[in-house]
This record gives C-alpha cells, sequence and structure tokens, in this order.
C-alpha cells in the first residue's frame, strides 16, 4: 500500500470536512439557528467521551471523576491536567489500571 | 453553481451579507466614497497600533488559554511518532501524515488501517470514509467559528479552517469581553499545531521515549483531554447543556451496540432536534396561560 497516497487522500478528506463548516455556516442565518450550530460540536465530543469513559477501568473512571471535578471547581485547565494525567501514570506503575 | 464555485466562494469570498456592510464600516472597496470624516493620520496610526496591540495579546491570552492542552498536544504527537516508527513508518512518512491530516483521531485510525492485519490491505475508500467519519466534528466547530475564520481574511481562512482543532474551539467559549475572537483562536490553534508537530517529529527520532506503562496510561489521558473540553463547554458556554446530556446518554447506550462512528452521528442529529426544539419549539412566555 502508498503510505504517502493514502496519507494525501486523508489529509485532503479530512481539510474538506473542516472546510465543510463554511458551507453550513453560509446558509444559517439568526441567532436562533446559530445557537443551534454552536451547540453541535460539543454535543459530538460529548459523544465521543462519554462512551470512552466508562470503558475505562474503576480506578481510571475515578480519575476522570476527580479530573472533571477539579477543573469544574478551580476553572484551571493547567492544574486540572497534571492532577489527572499524574494519578494516570502513578496508577499505571502501582498496576491500579 | 458547481461544487468547486460553492467552495470558492466559501472559502475565498465574503458572503453577500458581510459586503453589503462595507460602505456603512467604511471598509474595503468603498472606503473612498464613505461619507464619514476623515481621521488624522496621527489618529489612524494609534488607532491602528491599539489594534494590533490587542491582536497580540488576544493571540497570547489564547495561546496561554490551551497551554495545559498543548502539552498534551506534545506527548500525544510523541506516542503518535512514536507508534508510526514501529508500525514500519518511516520518519519523514510519520512527520507528512502529521502535517498533512494534523488530526490525531485520523491519524491514529490511519495507522490502524494502514496495518490492516495478518496482510490484509484495507480499501483506499474505506479508510478515507473512516478518517471522514471520526473528524466530522471538525467541520461543525468550523461552521461555529466561521464568523472569526471569516475575519481573518482568505488566505487566514484556509490556514485557520487547516488548524482547527478540539481544544481551540473549546477555549472559544471561554472568551470575554476586550478579546479580538480571530486573534484569540490563532494563538491557541497555532499553540497546539506547533506542540503536536514537535511531538510527533521527537517521538518519530526516540521511539521508546515513553515506556508501554506511561504509554498506556496516556492512552486514557486522550480520554481525559476530551472529558475537559466537554467541562469547558459546560462551565463557560451560554447555551442549553441539554443537547449535549442527550448526546452523551445516547453515546453510551449504543456503545458496543453498533458502530462507533455511527453511534456518534445518531447521538449528535437527537442532539441537533434536540437544540432545534430548545430555540424554536417551546412556546413564547407571552402565549402561556391562554
Amino acid at each position: 500500500m502508498d503510505i504517502v497516497l493514502v496519507t494525501l487522500m486523508v489529509g485532503a478528506t479530512v481539510f474538506a470536512v473542516r472546510a465543510s463548516g463554511f458551507l453550513v455556516a453560509a446558509r444559517i442565518e439568526g441567532e436562533r439557528a446559530r445557537r443551534v450550530l454552536d451547540s453541535l460540536p460539543g454535543a459530538a465530543i460529548a459523544a465521543v467521551v462519554a462512551p470512552a469513559v466508562f470503558r475505562g477501568n474503576p480506578a481510571e473512571i475515578g480519575v476522570a471523576g476527580i479530573t472533571a471535578t477539579v477543573y469544574m471547581v478551580t476553572g484551571r485547565m493547567t492544574l486540572s491536567i497534571a492532577i489527572g494525567v499524574s494519578l494516570l501514570i502513578a496508577a499505571a506503575h502501582l498496576g491500579i489500571v | 453553481m458547481d461544487l468547486y464555485g460553492h467552495f470558492e466562494l466559501a472559502i475565498l469570498r465574503p458572503p453577500h451579507a458581510v459586503t453589503s456592510l462595507l460602505p456603512s464600516l467604511c471598509l474595503g472597496p468603498t472606503a473612498r466614497t464613505c461619507s464619514k470624516p476623515t481621521m488624522t493620520e496621527q489618529d489612524s496610526t494609534m488607532d491602528r497600533a491599539s489594534a494590533a496591540e490587542m491582536r497580540w495579546q488576544s493571540a497570547r491570552a489564547g495561546a496561554t488559554a490551551v497551554f495545559g492542552l498543548a502539552v498534551g498536544a506534545f506527548l500525544f504527537g510523541i506516542l503518535f511518532g512514536s507508534a508510526a516508527v514501529i508500525q514500519g513508518l518511516s520518519p519523514w512518512q510519520a512527520s507528512l501524515m502529521s502535517i498533512t491530516i494534523y488530526a490525531g483521531t485520523a491519524q491514529f485510525s490511519t495507522l490502524t488501517l494502514l496495518d490492516g492485519g495478518v496482510g490484509v490491505p484495507i480499501p483506499y475508500v474505506a479508510i478515507v470514509l473512516s478518517a471522514a467519519l471520526v473528524t466530522m466534528r471538525l467541520g461543525m466547530m468550523t461552521a461555529s467559528l466561521s464568523p472569526s475564520l471569516k475575519r481573518a481574511g482568505p488566505v487566514g481562512r484556509i490556514i485557520g479552517t487547516y488548524l482547527m482543532n478540539d481544544a481551540s474551539w473549546a477555549m472559544s467559549t471561554t472568551m470575554r469581553d476586550g478579546i479580538d475572537p480571530t486573534a484569540f483562536y490563532f494563538g491557541s490553534a497555532l499553540s497546539i499545531f506547533v506542540c503536536w508537530q514537535s511531538g510527533t517529529f521527537v517521538g518519530t527520532r526516540i521511539p521508546g521515549l515513553i515506556d508501554p506503562v506511561t504509554a498506556t496510561a496516556l492512552a486514557y489521558a486522550g480520554t481525559l483531554f476530551l472529558l475537559l473540553l466537554v467541562c469547558v463547554v459546560v462551565r463557560n458556554s451560554q447555551a442549553s447543556k441539554l443537547p449535549l446530556v442527550i448526546s452523551a446518554t445516547i453515546a453510551v447506550a449504543l456503545d458496543g451496540r453498533i458502530d462507533p462512528g455511527l453511534a456518534v452521528v445518531i447521538a449528535v442529529g437527537v442532539a441537533a432536534l434536540a437544540a432545534i426544539w430548545i430555540e424554536y419549539g417551546r412556546k413564547p412566555r407571552s402565549a402561556k396561560g391562554h
């Protein structure tokens, strides 16, 4: 299989997917329609991440809960990431995950 | 109009709604006939300097907002670069993939399908369609941020489109007054881009940099990052959270029962219907009580 050809094809496809947003937005008029449009990316991320969270083992799900709680309380992204990743790595090396 | 014409119109030329506003804004080709009072050269220079300073500060704010996520992008770039080299790609092929595709989900998906399993080649079409499906949300993000991207001009729009990523879209919901949204976006997007490409480069050169145990832990870290982006939206967006809850619930319910990509499409579709109902379906308060 030609890796370069596949890479270029996938790259062009992904760019086209990104750019397709302009075609959709060009047909959106009004504040209410824009609010509907603005709610979709978050829903898409939630649809991807929710199953992934629950596919983890109990320790990983616990770390996810702690990380999300830290961010919702403090609003500090870097702190939340540092705590979450540190807990995951520590748990992995302790054999918990 | 053919597909290329639609693409050119949408990407390279401002829509009519914008160009019709130009005379009243005294911008663009109609500026010479504008009836607005002419500013002195000094006022014009100071305003341009202030605008440039605001854009610079906004870009810095964007880069700062995604700092933690950019570090994550660097680590995942290392993971991707290492995985690509271990699978048999050369370092330059891995870097080409990162630069050309520039979407982690699609890159890992492509790597997996390139591998095929037991020497079975996967059709090119299947690989391309898989990439399109897993990056569908990037198109929604471009649509959502299109007002900011349109202000960047034709070339800026193309670059901004190429750079679109989850973190930059999510952090755009945290912008406050006094921030130039276009500059904020580019500050955050360029930070993520540089870190991702740097990580890929490092990963291809030092494939064993991250030990297997840590690499296993970082695999779930990707889920943590996306979860945090959902938290960003929940915490900062003024919009209803119901579509998001519905989407997550349906996706969990369908997990393991149907193709994951199809599950996302269904979940987002139902969430879109919910969002439409919220905006259009509920009766106005003046109509209640009849």
